[in-house]
């Protein structure tokens, strides 16, 4: 499980696993492509993921995270030591969907709407039907959120980037991270209240 | 301690469920909610959100998107490039042509002078006055198109964007 925490930016550099990164991406920068699979390996399955959030098919995120990971290897050499190469990544494969939503007026992830209507009971979470009925209703509030609101809540609370690297990621200030995270989870929590599908819970 | 109206700590109580903001502000806001059950409320279900998505399932990638961006990677090593380097060398060029064009003209100018006759001659031998001048367009639109492409290139390559969210990397943002 992800969560996402308010960062202290100055413990950044301490970071075990942030260092480690950096010198796995100091090897690409200085021709060591092969190191790049281990960023593959890092982070294709995250960045899936979240394309995944955002677009309707499974193969329209695939080919997009793959774009996404290209970019960032073609372009690794003008990435800063200093910086993340994880909010970097997140938001090359940000920008990536939202060209090629524009471009190619690609589908936006919709979950049934008939799911706004399904009664889930959360004192059976055990029940597989009733955990994946649940799953999908989450998933229809999160696609009824404004896109920006939506993004987000997934870096923030499907991805595990701290504030810090959301700001970076997408290109806002820290500030605003702060309220739309907030804004974000009470609009979820309203429509999830709104069509009784989570009786019971808080 | 800080008093804190509601409308002050709303938007920050999501901070405060995600486990940050420093101590002062922390006790403050956590001062707010024990007394105030509107704002607990709100924290509750901050919390409450950031559980139900942190739970829901993660889907993998397939076997095969690595293969795929390694192939890629394979056959074009990266490297490490120095954002002078393509607007020093897109400015050369430019200067070079202006350059190349200036004494061009001034050579012209000097034959001319010197020779009228032979000047005319040779000039019309290459091809009539009124295309000589569109021939030197043709360089300098040339000399401009080469700059241009080459900070197209240059912006091309750093470029990971979309009009509304910009990505232009920090080596661009320096200039």
């Amino acid at each position: 499980m992800e969560l996402c925490l308010l960062d202290n930016p100055a413990a950044e550099p301490a970071d075990g696993a942030s260092s480690e990164e950096a010198k796995i991406v100091e090897r690409v920068k200085a021709g060591e492509s092969e190191a790049f699979s281990l960023l593959v390996d890092r982070y294709q399955n995250r960045i899936f993921n979240f394309v995944k959030m955002m677009v309707k098919s499974r193969e329209e995120a695939e080919d997009l995270t793959q774009e996404a990971l290209i970019k960032a290897y073609n372009s690794i050499g003008k990435l800063q030591s200093t910086s993340s190469f994880k909010s970097w990544l997140f938001r090359i494969a940000n920008n990536t969907v939202l060209d090629s939503i524009r471009r190619r007026r690609i589908e936006i992830a919709d979950v049934e709407e008939s799911l706004k209507e399904t009664y889930v009971d959360s004192a059976t979470p055990e029940s597989g039907i009733l955990a994946e009925k649940r799953t999908e209703a989450v998933k229809w509030a999160l696609g009824r959120l404004k896109e920006e609101q939506m993004r987000i809540l997934v870096l923030c609370d499907l991805e595990g980037l701290s504030y810090r690297e959301i700001a970076d990621a997408l290109n806002v200030p820290f500030g605003t991270v702060q309220s739309r995270i907030f804004y974000a989870r009470r609009k979820l929590k309203e429509l999830l209240d709104e069509t009784k599908m989570f009786k019971g819970d808080d | 301690m800080i008093e804190m109206k509601c409308e002050e700590i709303l938007s920050k109580l999501g901070a405060l469920a995600d486990g940050g903001l420093d101590g002062r502000e922390k006790a403050a806001l956590t001062q707010h909610i024990a007394g105030c059950a509107a704002c607990r409320r709100e924290y509750e279900a901050q919390k409450w959100v950031r559980r139900e998505l942190a739970a829901l399932p993660r889907e993998t990638a397939s076997e095969f998107l690595k293969a795929r961006v390694m192939a890629h990677v394979r056959t074009k090593p990266a490297t490490r490039r120095s954002p002078f380097l393509p607007r020093l060398a897109a400015s050369a060029v430019t200067l070079a042509v202006l350059a190349a064009l200036a004494f061009g003209l001034v050579g012209r100018i000097g034959n001319r002078a010197a020779q009228p006759g032979i000047g005319n001659v040779a000039y019309k031998s290459l091809s009539t006055e009124a295309q000589a001048p569109a021939a030197d367009n043709d360089i300098f639109k040339f000399a401009m198109d080469t700059h241009s492409s080459a900070e197209a290139k240059f912006q091309t390559d750093s470029y990971v964007s979309s009009p509304d969210i910009h990505l232009v990397d920090e080596t661009m943002s320096s200039h």
